[in-house]
């Protein structure tokens, strides 16, 4: 009987260490991490179409359509949607350019009447979320909140999303589809355009679209924008 | 003659068998009280001790070196930890190559190679982890040891139920009060990890040394990898470096946590005036998912198990058949301390490391290239 | 505080001892003893 219930323990305990080996997205706060998601979950058919880019090193901003700048005035504000440390690359951005503007990551909807441009950076980090104290669903609601307060005050938006590849997730996902409808301009690092999701939206929309190749283009894109 | 009864026989053979292992087990265990040796290059100008910060860690496992590469050129200070969890070997690698090999044009580079010197005495309990491993260099083989993520338990015992984090009362495992990167700022009074997190916050202070790096790994599963994690304070520092770094590394920036402490990225930025960055690469021999690990592997990075999960898409960094070895885990940590300089355009001057082999040059030739020759 | 759990072990350490001689017709009972001995042994004197 003891020899019985040992081997019933180690076995317990050798499935154990075996679950923890498997296949888990769990991130350390115990929810399931929303970034998990790459082209190979999203597309898992590998039904997108082969994906050229057309930046490169040497090539590192393409600008497709032309962008109307007299529509973005002051004041300004940059915020996150989704809290990945985006918005805080195009804080860093910004302040190389000398730009005026207020920086607030987790921005309520309140704010948004004070602001004629809002700068929305979209991804999702789970990381983010937990240090904001925000839940995903909670993040979720503040973006439409804030979505409809800028239609009520038809503030300018321009959309940036500038994580890449990694920052096309389900809740990433979801919340840039919140910001395009209303957007003016599109910003985007381009190996997060895999499935031509940006490409095509602007087309479609007509929208002016700049591809960046690395985060450190940003400054490049708002001296352009914002540069005196 | 009275015959000894077979028990009391058998037990004294016993004995004798546990007098033996005790022996042989504790040459083992005391072997790595031996320190590797370290051979400071021409840039290093001078030596102290953390108990010059801290005089309760004077004569205790917990006192290490703090190696000083004072250019002369007055400018921005950079401090390097490494070795802060000595079962993360690239930090420590990286450390005391900038020991022996640097020399500062402009600014002064202090480097702790050893932050959690008790650690590098034992490994930890139930992981069949090696004692040491080797890397070639020019002049022949060295030796480093591969240690614990924690205090030696002989040098702080026992571990409390739960570790309440003395500045903020936050409560963590028990087994954490002898984790160096949960006892930031520390107490002068405190357990040794906590004099020893004391000792390093008070260097910072008194030398008002201008960037803190502290340098780490972590397993291929997990979020936090290939990552430089940055206090509020030096998240612009650690975006400029990004730019950067990007073009030749996947590397991401995440922000310090502000509810969880103790960590040097969280404490040494609220607590000093320090710009406070730590950075992960991808280690094999952590994690749950890796097959033996053997000294070869501590250096190759390769395991097939890890290949395999990352096949399975289980992974957050790209991981290849032959691994992430020690050499592309130190270029990662070399570039980036070399571009946190570069980038650095602050009040306090500028920070030269002078003439650094590139990412891919240390790749190319191994980290063995950038250590001294063993004498 | 240090001192109160080496004294526990040791006191732990001599009642495997006692039992381990006591012990009569279980040598798998002594081999554990024995194990469980260099595990205090290192304990108490400070190497592991």
């Amino acid at each position: 009987m003891k020899k019985v219930l040992a081997m019933l323990l180690a076995a317990a305990m050798l499935l154990a260490m075996a679950a923890c080996g498997r296949q888990d997205t769990t991130s350390p706060t115990g929810q399931a991490d929303p970034n998990a998601a790459t082209q190979a979950t999203l597309d898992p058919n590998g039904t997108a179409p082969a994906f050229d880019m057309q930046t490169s090193e040497t090539n590192r901003i393409v600008n497709i359509g032309t962008v109307d700048k007299s529509l973005y005035a002051a004041p300004m504000l940059v915020t996150s949607f989704g809290q990945s440390t985006d918005a805080a690359t195009i804080d860093t951005a910004l302040k190389k350019v000398g730009a005026t503007y207020t920086y607030s990551p987790q921005a309520a909807a309140e704010l948004v009447p004070q602001f004629k441009t809002l700068i929305i950076c979209v991804g999702a980090s789970t990381k983010g979320l937990g240090q904001a104290g925000i839940n995903e669903k909670d993040e979720v609601a503040r973006a439409e909140a804030i979505m409809a307060k800028a239609k009520e005050t038809g503030a300018q938006i321009i959309f940036v999303h500038i994580g890449g590849e990694t920052r096309r997730g389900a809740l990433s996902d979801q919340l840039a589809d919140l910001v395009l409808p209303q957007c003016s301009c599109m910003i985007v690092k381009e190996d997060a355009n895999w499935d031509y999701k940006f490409t095509k939206y602007a087309e479609e929309h007509k929208l002016p679209l700049t591809l960046i190749f690395g985060q450190k283009d940003t400054v490049q894109v708002m001296t352009d924008l914002f540069g005196k | 003659m009275k015959k000894i009864p077979r028990h009391i026989l058998t037990a004294s053979l016993l004995c004798v068998f546990v007098a033996v292992m005790v022996v042989v087990l504790g040459i083992s265990f005391r072997s790595m009280k031996e320190a590797e040796p370290i051979y400071p290059g021409p840039g290093v100008t001078g030596q102290e001790m953390l108990s010059k910060y801290c005089p309760n860690l004077k004569g205790t496992a917990g006192d290490t070196e703090i190696y000083i590469l004072d250019s002369g050129v007055p400018g921005a200070s950079m401090l390097v930890l490494g070795g802060t969890h000595p079962n993360e070997p690239s930090g420590f690698i990286s450390a005391i190559s900038l020991i022996e090999t640097v020399k500062p044009v402009s600014g002064i580079l202090y480097v702790i190679p050893r932050a959690n010197a008790s650690a590098f005495t034992c490994n930890d309990p139930q992981e069949g982890s090696p004692q040491r491993f080797t890397i070639q260099t020019a002049g022949g083989e060295r030796w480093f040891r591969f240690g614990s993520r924690a205090t030696n338990p002989i040098d702080q015992w026992p571990d409390s139920e739960v570790y309440v984090h003395a500045s903020s009362g936050q409560t963590l495992s028990g087994s954490e009060i002898r984790n160096l990167n949960r006892a930031y700022p520390g107490r002068e009074d405190g357990t040794l990890t906590e004099r020893v997190a004391y000792g390093i916050t008070q260097f910072i202070k008194q030398h008002n040394v201008t960037i803190t790096v502290d340098l780490h790994e972590a397993s291929p599963e997990y979020t936090t990898v290939n990552a430089i994690v940055a206090h509020e304070d030096a998240m612009d520092l650690a975006t400029l470096s990004l730019w950067e770094l990007e073009d030749v590394m996947k590397i991401s920036v995440e922000a310090s946590p502000k509810n969880l402490h103790g960590l040097t990225h969280r404490e040494l930025g609220d607590y000093t005036d320090t710009l406070a960055l730590l950075m992960e690469t991808a280690n094999a021999s952590q994690g749950r998912l890796h097959g033996t690990v053997s000294a070869e592997m501590v250096v190759s990075g390769q395991d097939k198990f890890y290949y395999r999960a990352g096949q399975y898409g289980a992974l957050t960094v790209d991981y290849p058949e032959t691994g992430i070895g020690m050499s592309e885990r130190c270029a990662r940590h070399i570039s980036a301390l070399n571009e946190f300089c570069k980038s650095y355009d602050g009040p306090a001057g500028t920070i030269d490391l002078g003439e650094m082999p590139s990412y891919k040059e240390i790749i190319t030739n191994g980290i063995g290239a950038y250590l001294a020759s063993p004498k | 505080m240090q001192i109160v759990y080496l004294i526990i072990v040791a006191l732990v350490l001599v009642l495997v001892v006692v039992n381990m001689f006591k012990k009569k017709d279980n040598l798998f009972f002594q081999i554990d003893a024995a194990l469980v001995m260099i595990t205090l042994l290192l304990r108490l004197l400070l190497i592991k």
